[in-house]
């Protein structure tokens, strides 16, 4: 576990290494991409939304991830977060008459999204993806500790996957499709590296068939038509993936300087939330966007080895969601902006500006670095147990080590 | 415990997602290349395109300014409020957010009446209307206009936005009223030079491109972080301020003491044509030329005729002279009257006791002003050689100044001349002129008989730097001969100096002169009943002038004769601007001599201040006086008087000279002179 990887002593130094640059490349971002007179209060959030985040996942790393496992825990937390998005829902179906929770949720671009905490404003729904990972962990891990089949039947693993799905259709209602796509697409996905059976997986997949079909609305049509041809409908449906890419194809190699941009000033909506990533290649060109792809998938791979070093099942299962969820949501947002998915909206963690995104990422790693400490602590104590089997079991580790690398 | 093969099944399916996920990020890639290298630039325009719109800055209408840069009109970039009534109604959607509901007209109508110092009433009005562009105060006052949009912007008044539009500002007030003439609100030049310049003078659009965000707010500061220049045509007028300030005055209180219609003045370089004062009254304030009756808008000076009367006497002269039929001291037999055919024509002065002067010279003729001696010479000279003269000394046509409304006079022609009308002719009756003309053809006298074409504009700088127009002397036509010109001159210089034009005089310069009553045209034809048009006119130093000018008073209340009514306004006029310019007196020929000079100076130093004169002496040497007491500007114009120069020292009052007062030193010579 406690190996080299890449240039770095050991992942886990890689992945601080690799978080602390996304973090400082998304501070410069966002200053840029919202710099228009003067230094905005978003570049201000950010660095705040920044060091609380980072706080959280320098004390989570230290804690044992176990706890956050814990049955309580998960049931408390999602007590929680299941009001507030039913609030949300509330707050976004209500009559304006009738609304009494108008004045503690922000409604934005008719979406109802945050909790307003007056200094802060939180988006419950990102909450739900990390709350997502961690039942993943929790149960998946259990059934795999037991070596038991991982199936919808079993009655925990039919409920997590209800309520989840239950959180998705909530996020969906805000309305937030892509939120809720990556909350569900997070457990399916865990569901899968666990071991779910195909067809079980066919049956989740034509429910969600079911879901979009009742569920559809004329402008979802719209998206995917625009995703193939943006040009078709340039000042229409298609003007944001037509200004993204704009936006992006006027960089060129090396981009303009920071700051000088110039799509940011309302030619491309959400310059600095969903749609940062544009402003990024705009102003850093080909070869910044390079660089940043490169840091995302670095940084997979940090999480990755981090995962499959992991022995213990939970936090196996924990780690692979940490690391799915990150750069799984960057490549989403990379693809969404460029063009090559439709238009959902999926925030790339660190870059997008979004206080709660922000605070989640940084919890996520915490959680995946808390799961490496603890690993290597086992280790330690393994060796110092059992030197006999440490010395002759070396070998063994090792071998595996090259087997999957 | 673990397994040993613990979770490889599993693992493989989380390198499956991963990989999903790194393909991805693969065709990301392939779509960024495609995107920043391969279509890179076409994706660039496209973006450009998008941005870039072009704009329009409007500049303010370009500045008029006198011939040294001092301003007469400028114009401001001001706020004009308009408004869209149909935009004024606040949406369904904007009434739900402000969870008010508002009557915005009456709303708008009640927080905007104070500062735009309009009614309630008015304003409700205006935004009732079914238009969708209407002004609802045009060129506002800075302060007003950012209240307004401080109220217009904290209360979301719907349907009111501001233009820049430029105003006018007259900043010497009344002063060449009528040459600049005014603007429209809609800065359109309607008279005067403003209107003969407008398409000059109208503020030109600048058209530049713009960054416009997808709101369609400008972001052009980022792009150009300086401001855009303003473009502006400078006008230069040949007009002087400060004769124009001297000249206006002396109107006004020509017009307060002679209770007069009307009247004009014009002072000309004689030697350029440069025009460098004119008024005109009635008059009015350009600032608020709809205050005014439209008659105080016209120019008199180029757009009244009237008959020139004596005036015009030494043109007829100039006639006599250049036909060699007289000379200054060729005699005429002046018996009081002369008729004419059917008409008795009277001197003046004509009493019936009175018989006339007998026999004199010519130059008496014109220094008295002596009807019968010029009706002789006109009778001499005949219809054609009168009407033929007077159109090369460029009367019966206009004189081609560059303001607009200019008559070209009523000038007979030859052929239907009887001899009374011959007769009168002579003494400047049956002839019609503009003060314009008039000026000129002595003008012509003045400078050795060049006829030259009156401008007004120096010169127009175009916003570039580029000087699009150039005033220059233009000489029409050599009229009459130098020598003629310069007898006419001391003929003229007399009429001042001990003739009919003694008023004119300025104590210590040359002056020549000639004064002129006639009765008013009526506008009907004929003559209006003991209604006068007095005038002056004359140009100093007599000898090598400088100023000419004319004054003419149409209608005087009381005393109606030029000598009376207008050669002092000549005088303090000129005696004003010859101090103000520096000139200082010359004390040439006809002053009193260098004995009585210093007699008068002792007298002088009791009384104040004495100005010390420099003596020309017979043999050209200059004697010099004593400049104790003299501030420096005085002592170097004096010094200057005489070609000399001056080497001073220190700074106040002199007290020391260097040669002494009364030494004798040659043209070219340095004084020194100690100030303390």
């Amino acid at each position: 576990m406690n190996r080299k990887f890449m240039f770095w002593d050991n992942p886990k130094q890689a992945v601080v290494f690799l978080v602390v640059m996304l973090i400082a490349i998304g501070a410069i971002n966002i200053f840029s991409a919202s710099y228009k007179d003067q230094v905005s209060s978003l570049f201000r959030n950010y660095i705040i939304f920044a060091g609380l985040g980072g706080a959280a996942a320098f004390v989570l790393q230290k804690l044992n991830y176990r706890i956050f496992l814990n049955k309580r825990f998960l049931i408390i937390s999602y007590g929680i977060i299941f009001a507030m998005l039913l609030i949300l829902f509330f707050a976004h179906k209500l009559p304006p008459q009738l609304n009494i929770f108008s004045s503690i949720t922000v409604t934005m671009n008719g979406a109802t999204r945050w909790f307003d905490f007056r200094i802060m404003r939180l988006q419950p729904s990102e909450l739900a993806k990390i709350l997502t990972i961690l039942f993943g962990a929790r149960y998946l891990g259990a059934l795999l500790a037991k070596n038991l089949p991982v199936t919808l039947r079993n009655k925990n693993i039919l409920g997590i996957f209800a309520v989840t799905c239950f959180n998705g259709l909530l996020v969906s209602q805000q309305p937030d499709w892509g939120t809720a796509a990556i909350i569900i697409g997070l457990l399916v996905g865990l569901l899968l590296v666990a071991g779910l059976p195909m067809l079980e997986f066919a049956f989740i997949a034509l429910l969600g068939a079911i879901a979009v079909c009742f569920k559809y609305e004329d402008y979802h049509l719209d998206r995917i038509k625009v995703w193939f041809d943006p040009w078709s409908k340039p000042l229409e449906e298609g003007y944001q993936a037509v200004q993204a890419q704009l936006t992006i194809g006027s960089g060129g190699l090396i981009g303009t300087k920071w700051g000088e941009g110039t799509f940011k000033f309302f030619h491309l909506p959400e310059a600095h939330t969903d749609f940062a990533f544009a402003v990024f290649c705009q102003e850093n060109g080909f070869l910044g966007a390079l660089v940043l792809i490169t840091v995302f998938v670095v940084l997979g791979f940090a999480l990755a080895r981090i995962a499959v070093s992991t022995k213990n099942e939970k936090g196996f299962i924990l780690v692979c969601g940490v690391s799915l969820f990150v750069i799984g949501q960057a490549a989403a947002n990379m693809a969404m902006v460029c063009g090559v998915l439709p238009v959902i909206g999926v925030p790339m963690g660190f870059i997008s500006y979004g206080g709660t995104s922000l605070v989640v990422n940084l919890i996520a790693i915490g959680l995946a670095l808390s799961v490496y400490n603890d690993e290597v602590a086992q280790e330690k104590a393994r060796s110092v147990l059992e030197p006999q089997e440490r010395r002759s079991g070396l070998h063994v580790v090792s071998r595996r080590w090259h087997n999957d690398a | 415990m673990m397994r040993k093969d613990g979770l490889r099944k599993q693992k493989t399916t989380y390198g499956i997602l991963f990989c999903v996920i790194l393909l991805l990020f693969v065709l990301v890639i392939g779509k960024l290349t495609w995107l920043q290298i391969i279509n890179t630039e076409r994706l660039a325009n496209i973006a450009q395109e998008r941005m870039i719109f072009e704009d329009i800055k409007k500049n303010p209408r370009g500045k008029i300014l006198d011939r040294d840069g001092e301003e007469f009109a400028v114009s401001v970039m001001a706020d004009s409020l308009y408004v869209d009534p149909q935009e004024i109604i606040d949406t369904l959607k904007e009434r739900k957010q402000s969870s008010l509901v508002r009557e915005t007209r009456t709303l708008s109508a009640k927080l905007l009446a104070p500062v735009l110092n309009m009614s309630q009433e008015e304003l409700l009005d205006l935004f009732s209307t079914e238009g969708r562009f209407l002004w609802v105060k045009r060129t506002m006052e800075p302060h007003d206009a950012e209240l307004a949009k401080r109220i217009i912007k904290e209360n979301k008044l719907p349907g009111l936005h501001f233009i820049q539009e430029s105003k006018r500002h007259y900043t010497k007030r009344g002063a060449a009223a009528q040459v600049l003439g005014f603007v429209g609100t809609d800065d359109k030049g309607l008279s005067g030079l403003e209107y003969s310049l407008d398409e000059v003078l109208e503020g030109k659009d600048t058209h530049y491109e713009t960054l416009y965000d997808a709101y369609g707010n400008k972001i052009w500061d980022k792009a150009y972080p300086e401001p855009l220049k303003q473009k502006i045509t400078q006008v230069y007028l040949t007009l002087d301020s400060k004769m124009q300030y001297v000249l206006e005055d002396a109107m006004e209180e020509a017009i307060k003491r002679t209770k007069a219609k009307g009247a004009a003045a014009i002072i000309m370089d004689p030697y350029t044509g440069e025009v460098l004062g004119m008024a005109s009254r009635p008059t009015f304030d350009p600032n608020n030329f709809h205050q005014y009756s439209p008659e105080a808008w016209s120019n008199k000076t180029i757009s009244m005729i009237y008959e020139p009367g004596s005036v015009f006497k030494p043109i007829v002269a100039c006639m006599g002279m250049a036909e060699q039929m007289i000379t200054p001291d060729t005699i005429f037999q002046d018996d009081g009257k002369i008729q004419v055919a059917d008409r008795t024509i009277h001197n003046w002065d004509y009493k019936w006791e009175y018989k006339g002067k007998g026999k004199i010279p010519f130059r008496e003729v014109i220094k008295n002003s002596i009807n019968t001696g010029m009706v002789q010479l006109g009778l001499e000279l005949g219809a054609h050689r009168l009407t033929n003269y007077s159109k090369r000394f460029g009367f019966g046509e206009p004189t081609g100044i560059e303001l607009p409304g200019e008559e070209s006079g009523i000038l007979y022609k030859a052929e239907d001349m009887y001899k009374p009308d011959v007769a009168t002719m002579a003494i400047g009756q049956g002839i019609a002129v503009t003060p314009i003309q008039m000026l000129r053809a002595i003008c012509a006298i003045a400078n050795g008989g060049e006829l030259l074409q009156p401008y007004i504009i120096k010169k127009i700088v175009a916003p570039n730097g580029d000087v699009i127009r150039q005033g220059e002397k233009k000489v029409i036509r050599q009229v009459i001969s130098k020598d003629t010109a310069s007898k006419m001159r001391t003929m003229m210089e007399q009429v001042v100096e001990d003739g009919g034009g003694k008023s004119a005089a300025i104590k210590g310069y040359r002056i020549a002169g000639k004064t002129g009553t006639a009765e008013k045209l009526a506008e009907k034809g004929g003559y209006e009943k003991d209604k006068y048009i007095a005038s002056f006119v004359g140009f100093v130093p007599a000898d090598k002038p400088m100023y000419a000018m004319l004054v003419m008073i149409d209608n005087p209340q009381g005393a109606f004769y030029g000598s009376q009514v207008c050669a002092p306004i000549f005088r303090d006029t000129l005696q004003q601007i010859l101090v103000a310019k520096g000139i200082q007196p010359y004390s040439g020929e006809g002053l009193p001599s260098f004995e009585q000079l210093e007699q008068v100076e002792t007298k002088s130093v009791k009384n104040n201040q004495p100005v010390p004169q420099l003596t020309l002496l017979p043999d050209g040497k200059i004697k010099l006086p004593d400049f104790k007491g003299v501030d420096m500007r005085r002592a170097a114009g004096i010094i200057r008087q005489g070609r000399l120069r001056m080497k001073p020292h220190g700074s106040g009052l002199a007290y020391k000279q260097e040669p002494k007062a009364g030494s004798v030193v040659a043209e070219g010579e340095t004084v020194e002179i100690w100030f303390k």
